[in-house]
């Protein structure tokens, strides 16, 4: 496992092209038809996405952009509106409250630091479904979290490729 | 440049959040309760439909793609057409079957207004279920296609759902097998009237509020009733899997399981209220209508 730098002065800042596309990618993943049998397990791909450029770009990845996303996860959820909003601005939230401590870890490290913050965000959907009047789906549901975990070094590091490519200096 | 780090810009994460989370609960809310941000949505929606499109399109059409390879393509446009018509035509056989019972109950000397044919739209599955939570499907007809809010959804074997949130290219379809989803179904075997309530998540469903001593059996099938004015006579819903009876409470408890399903076929088709007139528009005319023979 190649050791990242974690440090984002090391990183060129992203271009925004860059920042809409992925975006765009991860919310084009999250509405691809799933296994109705793995359900519970399918990691959120955009709250990862997201959660890389609240931590490697604190100026333009915000609670602001967290909010609208969830706006769009939960028209094409069909949950209620506001619902995922609500998450992923908490889930924003606790991320700028780690950020400085997560930039001191690599990606492993900061994938185990991740599950609380994924967990707390299954936690307030759960809840807020409950209020909702919806049936409790179960403990399986805290699976995904762990699942997103997982997916963190991968996708991070992927995310950090185009800005780290153009650092590295010209052998000369 | 960008602006130096140091200085705070904007308000605090911490009243951004209480922000934000003050607005996603009172937007709840207004969801919840009343239809004002309905618009919105449906705009939003309108918007992202061609990104869902392209991302289910691949999926939707892979198995047409694998056929081409083995069959020409005409023979496969002519298999989909046929397809298309063995689901119109097993709609309606479901509904023969269910008005031959009809027939076998006498329901017809009972002076019962017969059934209109109500208008159907074939439609397609897009998603099934992005949340675990609601028991939902997405399907690709919408207000553009007439469909409407409360239409019925049955596949070729019964009952699936009814739309739930008709947006202008493809509609929300909320299953029976949702929480607190009703269906009002009456018995073949009995003719016992009763309402079908999902449970959410598992794939059972119940009838409630039955006496201890109903005639409810193992095996019995419901069907819609019809007398909502909002789902078509006669098609099938759920076969009860097992009758607990139990003295010391006043309901016995009647679990049963769903017809069809929409996790077995992509095809769907949505029927609309079946006799319109039956609508309780005029809730005088129907009470004045009622009360007229108990008078002598």
């Amino acid at each position: 496992m190649p050791q990242s730098p974690t440090n984002p002065a090391l990183l060129r800042p992203a271009r925004t092209r860059l920042i809409v596309l992925s975006l765009l990618i991860a919310l084009l993943i999250g509405m691809l038809p799933k296994p109705s049998g793995l359900l519970p397990l399918m990691p959120d791909i955009l709250a990862l996405v997201l959660i890389h450029w609240i931590i490697y770009q604190p100026e333009r990845g915000g609670m602001t952009l967290a909010w609208v996303l969830g706006l769009l996860v939960d028209v094409s959820h069909g949950s209620l509106f506001g619902q995922h909003a609500m998450v992923y601005v908490a889930i924003a939230f606790l991320t700028i409250q780690l950020r400085r401590r997560l930039l001191m870890f690599n990606l492993w490290q900061q994938a185990f630091q991740l599950v609380p913050i994924f967990l707390a965000g299954d936690g307030l959907n759960i809840l807020l479904h409950l209020f909702a009047g919806n049936a409790f789906v179960g403990w399986s549901y805290f699976l995904g979290s762990f699942t997103s975990a997982l997916l963190w070094p991968p996708i991070s590091n992927l995310l950090q490729l185009p800005q780290r490519r153009a650092t590295i200096p010209d052998p000369e | 440049m960008e602006a130096t780090p140091f200085f705070n810009r904007g308000p605090s994460p911490l009243a951004k959040l209480v922000i934000f989370s003050l607005l996603s609960i009172a937007m709840m809310l207004t969801d919840a309760y009343f239809s004002y941000l309905n618009p919105v949505r449906q705009a939003i929606s309108f918007l992202m439909h061609p990104l869902e499109e392209a991302v289910t399109e691949p999926f939707r059409f892979y198995p047409t793609i694998s056929h081409f390879f083995v069959t020409h393509g005409e023979i496969v446009k002519e298999n989909q057409d046929l397809r298309s018509r063995e689901l119109l035509q097993a709609a309606k056989l479901t509904r023969m079957a269910a008005l031959e019972m009809e027939n076998r109950h006498l329901r017809t000397l009972l002076q019962i207004r017969e059934t209109l044919h109500s208008p159907s739209i074939a439609a397609e599955i897009i998603h099934t279920g992005q949340d675990p939570f609601v028991q939902r499907v997405l399907i690709d007809k919408g207000t553009v296609h007439n469909v409407s809010d409360g239409d019925a959804v049955m596949d070729n074997t019964g009952i699936i759902g009814q739309v739930t949130r008709a947006m202008p290219l493809d509609s929300e379809v909320t299953l029976i097998t949702d929480k607190d989803q009703t269906t009002p179904v009456e018995s073949l075997q009995s003719g016992i009237r009763g309402i079908v309530v999902g449970h959410g998540g598992d794939n059972e469903l119940e009838i409630p509020f039955m006496p201890v001593n109903t005639a409810i059996k193992e095996g019995d099938w419901f069907v819609t009733s019809g007398i909502d004015g909002v789902y078509p006579r006669g098609i099938p819903v759920a076969i009860v899997t097992r009758v607990e009876r139990n003295a010391a409470y006043a309901f016995a408890r009647i679990t049963c399981r769903p017809v069809a399903g929409p996790n077995r076929y992509r095809q769907v088709l949505v029927v609309g209220p079946d006799q319109p007139q039956l609508r309780p528009s005029k809730p005088g005319a129907t009470l004045s209508h009622a009360a007229r023979p108990a008078q002598p």
